[in-house]
């Protein structure tokens, strides 16, 4: 847990180590932390799993995971498993102890874009186009989802009711049970959605659109707010852990909205601004109130939300920022490149 | 600090079912052309290679909610474009095969709206494969079908051994009517040099126009044209009643004319088309050469007008076929009858639906006036026009200003300076119900000074 914030803002340790895969340099698509923090394993477009130890940096699993791209890697919450997905239409799941393959769920020709772990880390939902599985970790699928009409971009858990989780596509958000095969309730909203991100009391879904603008739906009412005007499609969505600040890219700039008191409506939100160039990815610590940011400028930044101010910028990199991922005390910082780079920044002694 | 690198080009590829679009994308993938190509085939795709890089794809139509209507993408091709430019072995070339009955517009707007794709791709042609054969069982019916010979930089007349030379010529006119911009090559099987097909920046702006439009035959605002000698004595223009309450007619001196001669003449007569005309009653003289009269028809019976023009050679343009209102010029020895005459095709065989219509003018444009045409021009029409592309002289500008546009969408930029070259506008329409007369008027309107204007 940090200390006072007066700490944070004099001892960053920028960079206490700097990675890069050996072989070759692919772009990033996906990082994920095991939740004691040992080992951050990356997928990349080449098509790998690397796993790495965060204390030595020492990469010691590469696995060739998929032939065509490695789409996304996340470790299971109890940390026991590892799972991925990729181009080649297959969803894999690992023994995070041994690193050896356990189950393979497969999609057929589709790409598997999104994967999902339940909070139990006994069951995995993973997509791929209008198809979405929820498979128990021996691979064996438990239920076929069907309802979809288009391509699911984004799946996400409630995380307050645990067996609830929602899907968004074009058109639309549908609001799930594992439980069941047909959707409970649409959100419709005639756009294409990219990603969805719940608040952590699951009052608030926020989802991030194509024609440059987030929509946000307050639940369980379903009353919908629209925030336009940004400068591209919004695809950074990410909310501090106490539900209150919703950050969003689609711009060179920052935009956090303050979902305290009457909401967002209205209000000015507040901007932080510090890349040259779109924001590419955005991601809240799980604890405190540091926003990470980086951006095709290939820079990283750390913005307290209380100061509204940046804590920590890193230029060392010029390829884009394709990830971000803290881990779960929210002390460690882990950047990954376009240019296959991974850079680690501790933020605290 | 921001490294650039080139575009990757894509090329979209349409065509109905059956009409050889996977024959020719098999060709292409097996062709030795040392370009390291991606194809995204649609669900139905049957490539046959197997170390090709296929992609498939479900079309996915995206309506964008960014205040445009016809604006809609081609979401699959946002999300797999993306992914597969993060690939280090990046490819040098992509390929999208469309399903047969798609419309082509959703995949060129995407490369148009999306930021990320914008980046790092570029559009370079669209190729549609026709089957000169069953074409005509779709293209009187199909919308689709003539979006794709609408959108087009490349056709290829696939399957000529199947028809005559007759029907292979009369099917190149209708289509040539319908897209003045495309290539046009016949090919059997799909043979065809890979130069003709791919890289062929159909899109870049740079290249605008740089191949001239081809008009099969110019749309002239005459239907006939013919020379004559005026000897020393009086004439006579006689008519009688016709289909229409009024005729124009324009002559022109034509010294040392002869019958091949009109193609200059008839330039210059639409030039002369395109300025004001005189509205004259009969008992009204015809008294000048370059001045396109109107001949009031109203009155019942027959109508006469005189000819005070000196002696001399003339071409004589009227807007109908004489024989329709029973046209002669008489002088007291009888009629005289013309030493050469040309009937100009009106249109009519042209696809009424699908047409190209080209505005080439010189003089500058006033550039607010003409961005408040074209954007009202867009607003209104934008469903319809498919393609535009143009070159511009604007008033006060060193540089040509080329711009492009796929229905709403618009995108230009300065070019390179005139320098020695002769200042000129071109532009290409490409469209469902287009209103030629309307267009060229619209933009005659936007020019500074009122200079001369043809249209093709």
């Amino acid at each position: 847990m940090p200390q006072k914030e007066s700490a944070i803002e004099y001892k960053v340790k920028p960079l206490i180590s700097q990675w890069s895969t050996l072989a070759c340099l692919d772009y990033i698509n996906d990082l994920s932390w095991s939740p004691n923090a040992y080992h951050l394993v990356s997928a990349d477009a080449a098509g790998r799993v690397i796993a790495r130890s965060v204390l030595t940096g020492y990469s010691f699993e590469d696995l060739t995971a998929h032939t065509l791209g490695a789409l996304c890697v996340r470790f299971s919450p109890d940390g026991n498993f590892v799972a991925s997905a990729g181009q080649d239409g297959k969803a894999n799941i690992y023994d995070s102890n041994t690193y050896a393959k356990v189950a393979t769920i497969d999609h057929g020709d589709s790409w598997v874009e999104q994967i999902a772990w339940h909070q139990s880390s006994r069951c995995i939902l993973t997509a791929s186009g209008k198809t979405l599985r929820l498979s128990a970790t021996d691979g064996n699928l438990i239920r076929k989802f069907e309802d979809h009409k288009s391509t699911i971009s984004d799946l996400a858990w409630n995380p307050a009711a645990p067996d609830l989780f929602a899907t968004s596509n074009y058109n639309g958000i549908r609001l799930w049970s594992k439980d069941q095969t047909n959707h409970k309730r649409l959100l419709a909203w005639k756009g294409s959605l990219l990603n969805i991100a719940y608040s952590p009391n699951a009052k608030v879904l926020a989802a991030g659109c194509q024609d440059g603008a987030a929509h946000i739906w307050l639940l369980p009412s379903a009353d919908e707010l629209f925030m336009d005007g940004y400068q591209t499609k919004v695809r950074e969505l990410t909310w501090d852990s106490s539900s209150r600040y919703l950050a969003t890219g689609g711009s060179d700039q920052i935009t956090v909205w303050d979902f305290s008191g009457k909401g967002p409506s209205g209000s000015k939100p507040i901007v932080f601004a510090g890349h040259e160039g779109f924001v590419s990815t955005i991601s809240f610590a799980p604890k405190g109130l540091m926003l990470a940011s980086g951006g095709n400028d290939g820079r990283v930044m750390v913005w307290d939300v209380n100061k509204q101010d940046s804590i920590l910028v890193n230029e060392d990199e010029v390829s884009k920022v394709t990830k971000l991922a803290w881990n779960q005390e929210g002390t460690k910082l882990a950047a990954a490149f376009a240019s296959g780079r991974i850079t680690l920044f501790n933020l605290f002694e | 600090m921001r490294t650039t690198s080139a575009k990757v080009p894509v090329t979209v590829l349409t065509g109905f079912l059956g009409s050889g679009k996977t024959t020719l994308l098999n060709r292409i993938l097996t062709e030795n052309h040392g370009k390291r190509i991606a194809v995204i085939e649609n669900e139905f795709g049957e490539i046959g290679i197997d170390d090709a890089l296929v992609v498939k794809s479900d079309e996915e139509i995206f309506e964008m909610n960014n205040g445009c209507i016809c604006c809609t993408v081609r979401g699959d091709l946002i999300r797999i474009l993306g992914n597969l430019m993060r690939r280090k072995d990046k490819f040098d070339y992509i390929l999208v095969e469309t399903t047969g009955l798609a419309d082509p517009a959703p995949v060129a707007q995407t490369f148009f709206v999306d930021d990320e794709i914008q980046a790092q791709l570029q559009l370079d042609g669209i190729v549609t494969v026709i089957d000169c054969k069953h074409v005509l069982l779709h293209i009187d019916s199909s919308s689709e079908c003539k979006e794709q010979i609408a959108f087009a930089d490349v056709i290829l007349l696939n399957k000529t051994d199947l028809v005559t030379d007759d029907e292979l010529a009369q099917l190149e006119a209708r289509i040539r009517s319908m897209n003045a911009m495309a290539k046009i090559y016949k090919t059997q099987n799909g043979v065809i040099e890979m130069d003709k097909i791919l890289s062929v920046s159909g899109f870049d702006l740079d290249k605008a126009l740089a191949t001239k439009p081809t008009f099969l035959q110019p749309e002239y605002p005459f239907e006939w044209g013919g020379i004559f000698d005026f000897k020393g004595e009086h004439r006579t223009l006689v008519l009688d009643e016709g289909p229409d309450p009024s005729i124009d007619l324009l002559f022109l001196k034509a010294d040392k004319a002869e019958s091949a001669d009109f193609d200059e003449l008839a330039e210059a007569a639409v030039r002369c088309f395109s300025s004001n005309k005189k509205q004259i009653k009969p008992g009204v003289s015809i008294e000048r050469c370059d001045q396109v009269y109107k001949l009031d028809l109203t009155k019942e019976g027959g109508k006469a007008f005189d000819i005070v023009l000196e002696s001399g050679r003339y071409a004589m343009f009227t807007q109908h076929r004489p024989e329709e209102f029973s046209l002669a010029l008489c002088t007291t020895n009888g009629t005289i009858e013309p030493l050469c005459s040309i009937t100009y095709d009106a249109g009519h065989s042209h696809d009424s639906e699908v047409t190209s219509v080209g505005i080439e003018s010189d003089g500058d444009l006033d550039q607010k006036k003409f961005n408040s045409w074209l954007g009202d021009l867009l607003r209104e029409k934008g469903t319809d026009i498919f393609r535009m592309k143009g070159i511009l002289s604007i008033a006060g500008e060193n540089a040509r200003f080329v711009f492009q546009g796929v229905h709403m969408l618009f995108d230009g930029r300065p070019d390179r300076p005139w320098g020695d070259e002769p200042r000129n506008n071109q532009l290409i329409f490409i469209g469902r119900n287009l209103n030629r007369a309307e267009l060229v008027e619209g933009f005659n309107s936007c020019l500074k000074k009122n200079r001369q204007l043809s249209t093709k």
